[in-house]
């Protein structure tokens, strides 16, 4: 545990001096060229036209949102900053899959990136990028963020589940205003205007979500939970913010208690960012 | 230090821990999550807005502009066009522009095309539609859409291609224009196709938009 504390602490010492040293020229983009499919040892005459065209286009998708993630990372609240995050793996995600439709190997598309990445940010930001991972190499890395774990989960099914999902969503649906008859937006849930102190149950939650709700304590204003045994950053996303998936949003503010957000040590005190 | 705590997030727990479910999560269709054209020797990509805290741009934010002359149009613009939605208007891109048997055209004036408009689309401003017999653009245009004009000054458009036309909005009438105009000189209405939601819906459903390059 110390010693996972001391790599947190180090890691976050080292995405800090990124912030501050990371130079981006905006005004000169680099044509991605020859030179850098070269590097990723394919010849350019080996991909057929529309699969260049493709390739450039998403690989300069990617460059845009890694830019747009770690450039205004010290301005954005954590839930933007997810949401940055999110636009920069889907823009690797799709950037592998252009590449397999060319007949790269992802070591390839990884290849060919990391040349464009390096042409654009320069070797300190590389070497930045590579002591945060760890020392990772680039390969490993690009694979990392490329490989959704189960591509089918994703698909949208416009079945029962679907209508779930929708009937969940519009139970959520919270309108703070309504037209009044001039046409003019009122306000009709002035507690949410101001932010009550304590979170409040989603109208869906079942009887665990209820139960982190209650079990929530408010120390100065800010949110706290204890740690019971068969809580989860997911159950707990979803109790307050409606979205399992926003459990990065708590991993993101307790990185200080949680060395895997899949697993969460009973009694530690989790901090939740309000929503 | 908060924002060294975000970006350490953003890059140590996106890299280093494969984290579920982070695919696009805002798709067209359940079965469509974005089309991908390769269209006039480039390649292009519609999508939807990603973002699910984003809202119109302010530039279709307005209401109420004044009527006539933004006035709302009918869903029906003439007999035999069909009327396109967004669906409609991706498939025609997907399955008829790209196969090269169809253009879509921004009926706009140059600046609102040049200020950003649907991937693909071609600019053909109402006003060079104008069916009246001064107007010298006309016989030019219709020349290159694949029409014939005949020894007795009508129009052969047998081989004419499929137009898919729209401009700012429901309430908008250029493209209806063009479309009557382009009616008037006999242009198949089976070759015309209306995308009655514009510029307004098709940024209020969050869908690509491309500024063309000059």
């Amino acid at each position: 545990m110390r010693i996972r504390h001391y790599m947190v602490l180090w890691a976050i010492t080292v995405a800090g001096s990124a912030a501050a040293d990371a130079r981006f020229d905006t005004s000169e983009q680099r044509p991605l060229n020859h030179f850098s499919l070269a590097y990723a040892q394919v010849q350019i005459d080996d991909l057929a036209e529309r699969d260049l065209r493709r390739m450039i286009y998403y690989a300069d998708r990617a460059t845009t949102t890694l830019q747009t993630m770690v450039e205004g990372a010290d301005t954005r609240s954590i839930y933007e900053q997810d949401k940055a995050n999110k636009r920069f793996r889907e823009s690797i995600v799709r950037l592998a899959d252009a590449g397999a439709r060319s007949g790269l190997s992802m070591d390839q598309v990884a290849d060919y990136y990391t040349q464009i990445v390096f042409d654009k940010f320069g070797q300190s930001f590389m070497q930045q990028v590579g002591a945060l991972a760890g020392g990772l190499d680039f390969r490993t890395l690009f694979r990392n963020v490329a490989t959704i774990p189960d591509p089918d989960t994703n698909a949208q099914d416009e079945g029962a589940s679907f209508l779930e999902a929708l009937s969940a969503a519009s139970q959520t649906l919270e309108l703070d205003t309504a037209y009044a008859e001039n046409g003019q937006l009122v306000e009709i849930n002035p507690a949410a205007q101001n932010g009550s102190d304590r979170p409040t149950a989603f109208p869906n939650a079942n009887a665990i979500e209820l139960n982190i709700i209650d079990r929530i304590e408010v120390v100065d204003g800010q949110w706290q939970l204890t740690v019971r045994a068969g809580d989860s950053l997911s159950t707990i996303a979803s109790a307050i913010y409606g979205n399992a998936l926003a459990y990065t949003t708590i991993y993101g503010a307790n990185t200080q208690v949680i060395n895997n957000p899949n697993v969460i040590d009973v009694g530690t005190l989790l901090v939740l960012p309000k929503p | 230090m908060p924002h060294l705590k975000s970006l350490f997030s953003a890059i140590f727990t996106l890299i280093l821990l494969g984290s579920p479910g982070f695919a696009q999560d805002v798709w067209i269709t359940p079965d469509t999550p974005f089309v991908e054209l390769e269209l006039n020797d480039q390649f292009l990509v519609i999508e939807r807005n990603p973002d699910n805290d984003a809202v119109i741009p302010a530039a279709f934010a307005k209401t109420s502009r004044a009527c006539p002359p933004f006035c709302i149009q009918p869903l029906k613009v003439a007999d035999g066009v069909e009327t396109y939605g967004e669906l409609e208007l991706l498939d025609f891109l997907e399955n008829v522009a790209q196969a090269g048997n169809g253009l879509l055209i921004d009926a706009r004036t140059p600046n609102f095309f040049k200020a950003g408009t649907i991937p693909g689309s071609i600019n053909l401003p109402f006003t060079l539609l104008s069916a009246d017999e001064s107007n010298p653009f006309l016989e030019p245009i219709l020349t290159q859409l694949g029409g014939v004009k005949q020894a007795d000054g009508s129009w052969d458009f047998a081989n004419a291609t499929t137009l898919a036309l729209f401009c700012n909005g429901p309430w908008c009438g250029q493209s209806p224009r063009a479309i009557r105009n382009l009616l008037s000189v006999g242009y198949p209405a089976d070759k015309l196709k209306y995308y009655h939601g514009g510029m307004q819906n098709w940024l209020m459903l969050g869908l690509s938009v491309v500024v063309p390059e000059s």
